[in-house]
């Protein structure tokens, strides 16, 4: 030891004393649980004594929230911010989605939906809820953890956001097997998009982001089309159509098929109008012939622009033959035309699919141990440590 | 073709990309206002037969349902006061509104409990104290910190006050989804009392409500499911003339919020049914938690839940062993909530006490 830092000289001693409790500190606080969070954020708000605030945890919320540790914020939303989290007594990763409760309006209608519903929903293609934690104004949704979602996943390829043709099978089938569990429990889940669609490290592919999900075939008053987000929303709900169902979702799906083959949007309007436009430039303008009572929708215009229906393949090109013909029956503009779930995972398209897992799953072998030998370590830390 | 600004997550691309448009906003749709026709028809009638259609039913045939449902239930379990397990303090798990000071006195007035209702077993004047506890809270934690030191610690005096905070009920393990939660019931249905029966008749209460805030056939007959599941089948909340108008209030808001696609503001809905918004708030988040979130329903659930209640045949008479109080609940953290009332049963037998 440094002659300066002696021990035995008392004011030294002091001061290293001094500096660790700063250093305690500051450990301290960078591993605070959501109710230290939810405590200071209060505090700030209106000073309490600090004391308090110490013994909270011990005294009545003691039990759920500093179970996890709260790590870096994932991403924020309209009305709840995910954090990383992770659970004190397992290590398990998890994800943390905190909801304020809302003086103004009481507990967000979409919570309500996203808890009641995820709750019944436990598949291996849906993101499971662990847990709700109920911390002085919040909400604390306890998710389980992936890694990213389809949108980061795609840009991280490097190649312009498109996506190889087994990994597009893989996730496509993965989408479809939890749209189908959804569809067959009653439930639409009404905003499909890459940014909610979560991948793991193995590969799976999983439905998150509930909230504007409903049960469906129940006698209520309102059915909003202000549903989906505009880029994946069907014609029908664009027409202005309240007795959607789950023709909305299978749209949702082929407008994230096509774009994982192209990396881009394939529908990227900016208005109502706009979107319509963009998608009958594609799939051609339809008409009181081809779609019978088109003419009675609400947003329905007699002067829409007349476009002719373009082939697919000239935006797709990578696309096969039989992905071509599944994606075709989702992207139908009637919506009682369009594929149901549980007839596209039994298309022909899907039937190579195991073969071509396995073939991957070789090849990544492969890789990895081409890998280690070149690099030795130090790459690809898994998040499941 | 129209090249808006560059979209931030595409990065190397030449192409440009619009920005993702924002998230849908069903509530924003303005074209769902649900129609305001509340008089009273011929078809108001709850409809008699086996081959009710529950998507032709009138919204107010669905509210006598209702209506019915609750009232029943009011009738068969008679005026029971939020008792409290006896050796169990009151711990209503108020979140929302509670900050440290309170969290301090509480544990403390807890403690003081615990140790008269040790001494003898009086169950009226402790149903008093949880009444007096169950207003508001400020006050009496006020009066609580004032009789007691303010700088004992609370867990010095209340090892383990709360039945909640047994170090062997293994709480909060992940997975065991929702468990801890049925240990809270009992501190939850608690807020849903009142200290007398409000003055207003039930049916005058939801036709009062349908005036003012119409809503549909299926949030009214998801609130008599919601509330028949609570007291008959899972047996953890005795529905009484005072609790009843506060539970109804709290299931309609949520059977709204989470069947709709609307739901009326909160201040309305608050006013038209004569409670604060904070209350609203804070009965709406407990009703939540009562049910345990279990609050999908589908057109099934709730025809077979119609022809349960309209003849009244499981409600007139109550099921054998019911006994309409509120379980221990030391003994509730069990799997699932039938089994801990049962549990509690059980110990409520003079054999077993």
């Amino acid at each position: 030891m440094d002659a300066v830092d002696d021990p035995s000289n008392p004011k030294t001693a002091a001061r290293t004393k001094r500096f660790l409790s700063r250093r305690i500190n500051d450990i301290a606080d960078s591993l605070i649980s959501p109710s230290d969070v939810l405590q200071i954020e209060r505090q700030t708000s209106q000073p309490k004594p600090a004391r308090a605030t110490y013994h909270t945890p011990h005294v009545m919320d003691k039990r759920h929230p500093s179970s996890f540790q709260q790590l870096e914020k994932l991403g924020e939303g309209t009305y709840a911010t995910v954090f990383k989290g992770r659970n004190r007594q397992t290590g398990e990763l998890v994800a943390l989605k905190e909801i304020h409760l809302d003086s103004e309006e009481g507990t967000p209608s979409t919570a309500i939906r996203e808890i009641s519903l995820m709750k019944e929903l436990k598949h291996e293609n849906i993101v499971s809820l662990h847990d709700v934690i109920h911390t002085e104004n919040k909400l604390m949704l306890v998710f389980e953890y992936m890694d990213k979602d389809l949108k980061k996943f795609m840009d991280s390829r490097g190649t312009g956001g498109a996506l190889d043709f087994i990994t597009i099978k893989s996730f496509m089938h993965q989408l479809l097997q939890g749209i189908a569990f959804c569809h067959n429990n009653r439930v639409l889940h009404r905003d499909l998009k890459p940014q909610n669609l979560l991948i793991n490290n193995k590969g799976q592919l999983k439905l998150a982001d509930f909230g504007l999900a409903r049960a469906f075939g129940i006698p209520v008053n309102t059915f909003s089309n202000e549903v989906v987000t505009l880029w994946y929303r069907a014609p029908d709900v664009l027409l202005g159509s309240r007795t959607y169902n789950t023709s909305i979702d299978i749209w949702s799906a082929g407008c994230i098929m096509a774009e994982m083959y192209t990396g881009r949007p394939l529908f990227p309007g900016t208005t109502n109008e706009d979107q319509l436009q963009k998608i009958f430039r594609l799939m051609g303008t339809p008409s009181e012939r081809s779609w019978p009572g088109i003419s009675q929708f609400p947003e329905y215009k007699p002067n829409f622009h007349v476009y002719a229906t373009q082939d697919l393949r000239l935006i797709l090109h990578q696309i096969d033959q039989y992905g071509l013909d599944l994606l075709g029956k989702m992207l139908q503009l009637r919506p009682e035309m369009r594929v149901s779930a549980n007839e596209a995972l039994t298309h022909v398209w899907f039937r190579d699919l195991a073969q071509l897992r396995m073939q991957q799953q070789i090849q990544n072998q492969q890789q990895v141990q081409m890998q280690q030998q070149m690099m030795a370590g130090g790459y690809g830390v898994s998040a499941y440590q | 073709m129209p090249t808006p600004k560059h979209h931030s997550k595409t990065c190397e691309g030449s192409d440009h990309v619009p920005a993702l448009p924002p998230p849908p906003e069903p509530s924003a749709d303005g074209g769902i206002v649900p129609t305001l026709d509340t008089t009273s028809k011929d078809s108001d009638a709850i409809p008699q037969g086996y081959d009710i259609d529950i998507f032709t039913l009138s919204s107010v045939a669905a509210l006598k349902i209702l209506c019915g449902t609750v009232e029943t239930l009011v009738k068969i379990t008679g005026d029971v006061p939020p008792t409290p397990p006896v050796s169990a303090p009151n711990t209503p798990i108020s979140r929302v509104i509670r900050t440290p000071q309170i969290i301090r006195a509480i544990a403390q007035s807890e403690a003081k409990i615990t140790q008269k209702s040790c001494q003898d077993r009086p169950p009226t004047p402790y149903a008093q104290e949880m009444q007096e506890t169950s207003e508001p809270m400020p006050p009496s934690a006020e009066r609580d910190t004032q009789s007691e030191p303010k700088d004992v610690p609370p867990r010095a005096k209340t090892p383990i006050g709360s039945p909640e905070a047994h170090p062997a009920e293994g709480l909060h393990i992940i997975g065991s989804n929702m468990e801890p939660l049925n240990v809270q019931h009992g501190a939850i249905t608690r807020k849903f009392y009142s200290k007398r029966p409000p003055p207003i008749p039930l049916e005058e209460y939801l036709l009062r409500l349908h005036r003012y805030c119409p809503m549909s056939t299926g949030v009214y007959l998801a609130t008599s499911l919601y509330i028949h599941r609570l007291a008959i089948i899972e047996k953890i909340l005795p529905v009484t003339a005072r609790n009843a108008h506060r539970l109804l209030l709290a299931g309609l808001r949520v059977a709204m919020k989470a069947l709709e696609d609307l739901s009326y503001p909160h201040r309305r809905f608050a006013k038209v049914g004569g409670i604060t918004e904070t209350e609203l708030g804070r009965l709406e988040v407990s009703f939540c938690f009562v049910t345990n979130f279990e609050l999908k329903v589908t057109s099934k659930m709730l025809l077979e839940h119609v022809l349960a209640v309209r003849d009244g045949l499981p409600l007139t008479e109550a099921p054998t062993g019911f006994q309409p109080k509120l379980p221990h609940m030391r003994d509730m953290p069990l799997r699932t909530p039938s089994m801990a009332t049962a549990e509690a049963l059980k110990s409520e037998t003079p054999a077993a006490a």
